[in-house]
Order: C-alpha cells, then structure tokens, then sequence
C-alpha cells in the first residue's frame, strides 16, 4: 500500500464532521491533519499543513453559498497538486460541472450519503490523491436520465451498452476500472469509448480527468436552454 | 309668389321652410331672418391708430367741455347776451353732464383698452363734446357782432359734428358689446361714412343760416349757400334727413342685436335698452310740459342726455370676469339707479305741485302734491326692485340654487373641488362676498379670503354627526334674511351628502391602499419563511441524517461482512440514503438552493432535467448570466415549477416547452404544454390577488397573487384538447440585475 494520505477536512456541521473524520480514519489508511469549519480557515489551513487530499462541504458560513467551491479554487491555484474531493448535498450537476471545468485532475464530486460507504470514500481519496476525477454515481445518472430525455439528444442514439459505457466514463472510471466493472475486456472498452466520442462529436480525450470533464460537460449541456 | 323666399345679401335666394306661398312671406320671413339668433362676433380690439385717435378726442373733447362752460361764463358776464347768470345757473346740469361723460369716456378706454367699442365710444364722446362747443359758438359770435361767415361757418361745424356723431355712434353701437362686429353691420356702418358729405351740402342749401329750434325765425345769410336744382336739393334733404335719424338707426340695430343675441350677450346688452327708453321718456315729458321753467328742463334733459353715455358705459364696461371693483361698480350703479329713481320721483312731484299750483289754489296743489307722492311711492318701490334685479341679477330662488349646487357636484369626488364649488355657488346665488365651508375634518378651512365676521353660520350636519360648518360673508345692498338662512341651510343638507361621499371614497381608497401593502408585504413574507426552512432542513435535518448515516456505516463495518447484522445495517443505510433523497427533494421544493446560488434559468434547467416528460427550455440571449432580485426568481421558479406539477397531474402532455423572455421591461415566463387542457377555457389572474376563480385546484391562484405583488399578472389559456399556456409576467424596472 502507498503512504498514509494526509487529509483536511472542512464542514460547519459538527456532527457530519466528526463522521467524515471517522470515516476517513477507521480503516487507518488516512489521516485527519484538520478539521475546520469554514471555507477560510481550510485555506489558511492548506497552506499550512499541505495535506494531499482535502475533503470539503460546499456550503458553508458565512453566505452559505458555494463557498466551498470558491475555496476549492483558491487552493488548487495556490497547490495545484492538492487533491479536492467535495462532500455536496446537491444531486444537481451544476456543481460538479463547474468544478471540473477548469479541466484539472484530482477532483472528485461525491454526494454526501458516500459518508455511509467509508470504503468507497477512502477509494475516492485515494483516487483523487493519484490525479483522477470522480463523480458520483447517482449524479451522473441523472445526468445522463435528463440528456437522453432530450429530444433530438445524440445520447438516444447510442446503443444501451454504450450508453452505460458512457455513464462509467462520465463517473471518472479508466479504460481498466470500466472493463472490469462491466466484465469486458479494456479493448472493448477502447472501441466502445471511441465509438461513443464519435456518436456524441466530442474530440476523444485520452487523458482520464479530461475526459470525465468533456463527458460531464457535454451532458450536462444537454440539458441547458437553447437561445432565440 | 310661388315660394316664400327671402333674399340675402349677396343675391342668394333663401328658401324659408314651412311657409306658405302668399304675398306676407317676404316680410316675415326677413323678420325671420333677422330676427333668429346668430353665432356672436368675437371680442376685437382696437388698432393703435384707432385708440389714439380716441385718446385724442377725448381730451379735445374735454378741452371743448371747459371752454363751452367758459364760453357761457363769458357769455353770462358780458352785457348784450340774452343769456344771464340764471340761465347759467340752470346749465349748471350740463356741465355737470360734461364731466360725467368726459369722467365715463377715461374710465372706459382705460379699463376696456383691448375693446373696439370702448375707443369709439371715446370719439364719439369727444365728438359730441366738440359739438356743444361748436353749438355755444354761433350766439357768442352773433354777441360780438361777428360777421355772417363766422357765424355760418362755426353753424356748419355744429352741424357737421353733429352728423359725424351720428355716423360715429353707428360704428360705436354696431361693436358692442365686446368689441366686435358682424361682416354684414360692418358693410353698413363703413357704407354710412359716405354720409360725412351731406350735412354741408345740406348746410350749402339753405339761404338763411340755420339756428337751433329755441331760438325763433333765421335771420343770417349764409354765404356758403349754393343754388342747386329742386330735385338735388331734396335728394340732399332726404339724405340730411338720414344722417339727422342716424340715432333711431342707431337704437334700432341695437334692439336688432339685443333680439338675435344668446343670453350673455343679451345680459350685456340689456342697458342699451335704457337708452330708448330715456329717449321716449324725455320727448314725452317735453311734450307733456312744454313751458316747464328752463332750470327743470335743463336737468331732465341732461339727465336724459347723459344717461345715454352711462348705459354705453355700462355696456361696455359689463363683462369683467370677477372684478375686486365689481361690487363697488354696481353699488355705484345701484347707487345712481336710486339717485335717478329719487330725483325722478321728486320730479314727479315738483312738476305735479307747479302745474298744480297754476291751475288750483296753494292748498290743492299742496294736497295734489302728497297724493301724487303717495301714489308713487309703491312705483317707486317696484322700480327699486327692478333695479335690484337687474343689477344683482335674480334674488336667491332656493330651488334654482340648489338644482345649480347638485349638477355643479355631480362629478365632483376630490374634497380639493367639492368645497370651492359649493363656496362659488353660493357667493354667486346669493351675491354675498364670500362664502366658505370648513370641515370639522381638517384644521384649516378653504375658500376665499375672509375680510370679517361671518354673517351668517349654518352648521353641515348629516345624522348626528356634524360634518363641518358654512360661513357666508355680508351682502353689501341688502343684509341677509330668514329666506337666505333657508337657502343656506338647503346647501348645507346637499354638501353634507356630498361631503360625506367624497370621504367615503378616500376612505375606501385609503383602505384598498393598505390592503394592496398588506398583501404584498405577506407574500414577501412568505418567500422569507420557506427560505429559513429549506436553511433549516438542509443545514439541521439533512446534516443529522448524513450523520446517521455515517454512524450506522461505521457500525456496519464493525460486523463482519456478510453477517446478517450486516446487511440488515446495509439496508437501514439504503433506507436513510432514501430518506435523504426524499428530504433533499422537499427542501428544494420549497426553496431550491440552485435558484438562490445560480438564478432563475439554472434553476429552471434542473427543473426541467427532472421532469419525466421532454421539457424544452428556451431563454432571451440577453437574459443569460443575469440575476434578479430573489422575490423575482422566486416567483418565476415556482410558476414554472407549478406549471410543470400540473401539466403531470392534469395535463397528460408529451412535451413541454418553457421559455424565459423579456418584453417591455418586464419578464415573460411562458409554460406551454400540449395536454388535454383544463375545463374552464379562460381563466385569469384577476388582479384581487385571488386568482384563478372556481378552484380549479391548480395552486395558480397564490402564484398570481405573488406576481401581483411584484406588479406583474398571471394569465392561463387552457381549451380541452388544446393544452395549456401559461404566462406569467414580472416587472423588472427598478430592480438591479447582476451578471453572475
């Protein structure tokens, strides 16, 4: 196994705080450098104890907006190398979107039910410490529910296996972790990968995060208003 | 004649309806003619030209005046007159006259600057003026031995000034009372200029100088005399005799006028109609009396002389709008009315007691003198009366007044107006000098200003409660009696209605004011609470259940994996996960966060992504990025949400479209769905802020009420089988929006 994973984490509420923190430490793989409660004393925080991975809510005090998004920013600007993985209640995309866009890798967007999971918690830290992105599960399924809804929606056009191929890219999985989640070999998954981006119009991205960003991007763009 | 037919003057021929084909249709159908009211001239002023000629004349005829009254001092002085200080003396009435008419003429001109009427009544003034000196002249002459010519040629200017008055006099009549002149009297009076020539040709052909009727047999030759034809010589008579009647020509256009005028101008012309009477009146008394000593003759007959002038002044005077001087002008002219009345009166008398006293003894004459007093005085009481009237105008008839005061308060809902309206009626009706009504309900009163005590104090009451109170002012001619206090306690019972109208209506308006702020201050309230809410779920209750379900994870994996423990705690997880879901839903449909961080159109994408049915959203370019103000997004959101909730549980649609546009300042929200539509066909947001009528159970209604409060509407158009639109409309002015 790799070195212990030195996490921060930052969330107002502290009963889901110390729950995160347990969560992260009981398998002894993570450990917790700090746990704060707002979006400034995480940055402050970074800065000082530069942790790999931080684990972070996105609303907090004081507005109670997307102040952990914002956060997130100002530390990837300042360390790029600092993994973010967000703990949202939102099932809403929007926010996933906007933190991939900037296209880095070692993000991930989790709802935060994945608390309940310590072991696909620490799997998403431990992914995102190695530069992947991730993006949970449920979110990408509505996701690509509302694009293929669509009419006139390129998604209708691929065939179902194409279309779950698609939903594993779009949760940040490499050629590898899909062939062995869909028991296929990583060829297949390469055709099939190949076959979807040509479908969709999308240039194909080799790069993993960069791919989960387009994927995530494009569907996510399904759903948007067209002007007049 | 066949037809009865008039002809005017241009030559066309008039057909006069209805009457029949006989030889007395032309007459009366001229009288007709003639006689039918016609659309008055406009008021005109007078070119410069003509006002200072007038000006001129005035003062020469002033100038003429003096010298006149000179002349007879002089005349009185000097030996070898036949006139003595007595018969100056019993001038004195004249000359009194002169002054008044010079007095009248300046008045006039200067108040009535900008009225023809009054620049010519100012030359004929002088005119006349002229003319008396010129009539003093010829005896002053004859006096001092002067020779035939002067003598002729001051005698022809007598006469020559008199028919220039005359012709004058026609332009003077013809502009009253304002001024202007009909294009038909106009062609005739300009035509009577042509007149100016006759009196010296009329002059030119006697041999002897003429004189004045008092003074016996002509004894001068006139060297100015010229030997013409019989026939020219009564050709120019009869002309002469024009210009001499000039005067009745005069008063007959006047009654003319008088008898086609509406009622206003006939008001202002109606003291034109002293002047015939005068004139009747003094030829009658001269006749009646014919050696009436020469003192008594002379102040009739410039009583008489003057009063013409005083009625021209009059008239032209009247129409002043609201003068300040008003009341004083026609006390003066009440005033003179009685003096005139007065001395007629002692007139009367004195010629009833000096024609008695010739003819019967001291005591029967004395006797004959008190009856004849006696017996005029109720005459001289219905004169007054008349006076009255025609200077006030018609005493206060209740029921007129009243009838006046409720068609003038008809309209009327602004206190602003109600109060200064029944003020105004009543000034007028009753000619006191002010009036005023003050409410109880306001400290200070309106109205006119109020130069003193109120004369008479009649309380507005309406029930038992008392609404105010009405003051009016003293009347200057006569004081208020019992049948005024009853006029004014008339008024006072219909502006009580009134006054009681007006402020139920502001009540009202108060009131529905209050109600609209109420409204909207509860909606916005509303919006406030379902925001602390969803903050309460999402930031209390969401929280604590992740929480659990963290703990209930940590416990999970503690059991050995595959145990049952285990997955009956994997279960428990899943149903807490769920419950989540099902609280994250809740709290977005009562306030989703989306819409407070990233606005309305995000939102409405979210909304739309969910909805199991195709919904197309489809937004104004320039509308992209902006935010509103949060009661603005608010209402837009859950219209849209509304409408998407319907259209699932009624609708039965296939596709939906949404679209986000902006329209003169406001935004459109439209919701268009292709279900089976609703029952009712129309159904509007109507404004009360109760919405949708025969509850339809849609949940519009207090949407509608929301964008009402935010000056914007809700309009549904639904017909079976058609699908259903909905439109919801939002004011954005006065409203910041941010690009986020």
């Amino acid at each position: 196994m790799s070195r212990t994973l030195r996490v921060a984490i930052a969330e107002d509420h502290y009963l889901v705080r110390e729950g995160v923190r347990r969560a992260l430490t009981g398998t002894g793989e993570l450990e917790v450098v700090a746990a704060v409660g707002t979006a400034d004393e995480l940055v402050e925080v970074v800065d000082r104890e530069r942790p790999d991975v931080v684990v972070t809510d996105i609303r907090m005090p004081p507005g109670h907006r997307s102040e952990g998004i914002d956060a997130a920013r100002r530390i990837r600007a300042r360390h790029p190398d600092t993994g973010i993985v967000v703990l949202s209640q939102y099932a809403d995309a929007s926010y996933a979107v906007e933190l991939l866009r900037d296209g880095n890798d070692g993000v991930a967007y989790l709802l935060k039910e994945r608390v309940g999971d310590r072991v696909s918690l620490v799997q998403a830290v431990r992914s995102v410490a190695d530069g992947g992105s991730i993006v949970d599960p449920t979110v990408v399924a509505a996701l690509v529910a509302r694009s293929s809804v669509q009419e006139s929606s390129a998604i209708q056009r691929l065939t179902p296996r194409e279309r779950e191929v698609l939903e594993q890219m779009a949760q940040g999985r490499t050629n590898a972790g899909i062939a062995e989640q869909l028991s296929l070999s990583e060829s297949s998954i390469e055709k099939y990968s190949t076959a979807i981006f040509a479908t969709l119009g999308l240039r194909d991205e080799p790069m993993v995060h960069r791919r989960v960003a387009a994927v995530v991007a494009y569907l996510d763009e399904q759903g948007r208003a067209t002007d007049f | 004649m066949a037809e009865a037919q008039g002809i005017d003057d241009d030559g066309d021929t008039m057909t006069v309806d209805g009457l029949q084909a006989t030889g007395n249709g032309r007459p009366l159908a001229f009288l007709r003619r003639v006689t039918s009211p016609t659309v008055e001239p406009a008021p005109a002023a007078p070119s410069a030209t003509l006002h200072r000629v007038a000006v001129w004349m005035v003062a020469l005829g002033a100038g003429a005046a003096v010298a006149t009254i000179l002349l007879d001092a002089l005349g009185a002085a000097l030996p070898g007159f036949a006139h003595t200080w007595r018969d100056f003396l019993g001038s004195t009435a004249w000359f009194l006259g002169y002054g008044i008419r010079v007095a009248l003429a300046v008045v006039v001109l200067r108040r009535r600057r900008h009225n023809a009427a009054a620049a010519w009544f100012g030359v004929v003034t002088g005119l006349e003026l002229l003319g008396e000196l010129a009539g003093a002249l010829p005896d002053v002459l004859a006096a001092v031995g002067s020779g035939p010519t002067g003598i002729a040629a001051t005698t022809l200017t007598e006469w020559w000034l008199a028919g220039l008055t005359g012709i004058v006099a026609l332009q003077l009549v013809a502009r009253l009372p304002s001024g202007g002149i009909e294009d038909r009297l106009r062609r005739w009076t300009n035509a009577a200029w042509m007149l100016v020539v006759v009196p010296p040709l009329a002059f030119a052909t006697n041999r002897l100088v003429p004189v004045p009727w008092y003074a016996g047999e002509p004894t001068v030759t006139n060297p100015l005399h010229l030997d013409l034809s019989e026939g020219v010589v009564t050709t120019i008579s009869v002309a002469q005799g024009v210009v001499g009647s000039l005067f009745l020509v005069g008063l007959a256009i006047v009654v003319v006028r008088y008898l086609r005028s509406g009622a206003t101008t006939r008001r202002q012309l109606r003291w034109m109609l002293g002047v015939p009477v005068v004139a009747i009146g003094i030829t009658v008394t001269i006749q009646l009396f014919p050696d009436m000593p020469f003192g008594v003759l002379s102040v009739v007959s410039a009583a008489a002389v003057v009063a013409v002038p005083v009625f021209v002044a009059l008239t032209v005077l009247g129409p002043g709008g609201v003068d300040v001087d008003q009341v004083l002008r026609r006390s003066l002219v009440y005033g003179v009315l009685w003096l005139a009345i007065a001395t007629l009166y002692v007139a009367v008398g004195a010629v009833v007691g000096t024609a008695a006293g010739r003819r019967l003894p001291a005591f029967g004459a004395a006797v004959l003198t008190v009856v004849a007093t006696l017996a005029f005085q109720p005459a001289r009481q219905w004169l007054e009366r008349l006076a009255d009237r025609w200077v006030f105008g018609s005493r206060a008839d209740p029921a007129h007044l009243v009838a006046d005061l409720g068609s003038a308060l008809q309209d009327t809902y602004d206190v602003n107006e109600l109060l200064p309206t029944i003020e105004s009626t009543l000034r007028r009706g009753l000619s006191i000098e002010w009036a005023r009504v003050r409410l109880d309900a306001d400290a200070e009163g309106h109205g006119d200003t109020d130069p003193g005590d109120a004369a008479l104090r009649v309380p507005i009451v309406l029930g038992d409660e008392r609404l105010g109170v009405v003051e009016c002012g003293p009347r200057r001619t006569r004081p208020l009696g019992p049948e005024d206090t009853a006029v004014v306690e008339t008024f006072a019972r219909q502006a009580a209605l009134a006054i009681a109208n007006v402020q139920l209506t502001t009540e009202l308006t108060t009131k529905a004011t209050q109600l609209i702020e109420s409204r909207d201050r509860l909606v916005r309230a509303q919006e406030t609470e379902r925001r602390r809410i969803e903050r309460n779920i999402h930031d209390g209750v969401q929280q604590e259940l992740v929480s659990l379900i963290q703990h209930v994870g940590e416990i999970e994996h503690g059991r050995a994996a595959g145990s049952p423990v285990a997955d009956d705690l994997a279960d428990l997880r899943d149903e807490l996960t769920q419950l989540l879901t099902t609280l994250r839903e809740l709290a977005a449909g009562i306030h989703p966060s989306l819409l407070t961080d990233r606005g309305l159109l995000p939102a409405v994408e979210a909304l739309a992504a969910r909805h199991p049915v195709p919904v197309a959203v489809r937004v104004d370019r320039t509308l992209r990025g902006r935010r509103f103000a949060e009661a603005v997004e608010g209402a837009g959101y859950f219209t849209v949400a509304e409408c998407l909730a319907n259209s699932l549980k009624h609708g039965a649609a296939s596709r939906v479209e949404v679209t986000l546009a902006r329209r003169d300042g406001s935004l459109v929200i439209e919701v268009v769905d292709d279900g089976v539509g609703l029952a009712t066909t129309r159904v509007v947001g109507n404004g009360t802020g109760n919405g949708v009528p025969d509850g339809t159970g849609t949940g519009l209604g207090n949407l509608a009420a929301r964008l009402e409060a935010l000056d914007g509407g809700l309009t549904v158009e639904s017909r079976t089988g058609a699908g259903t639109t909905v439109r919801a409309t939002v004011s954005l002015v006065g409203e910041h929006g941010q690009s986020s």
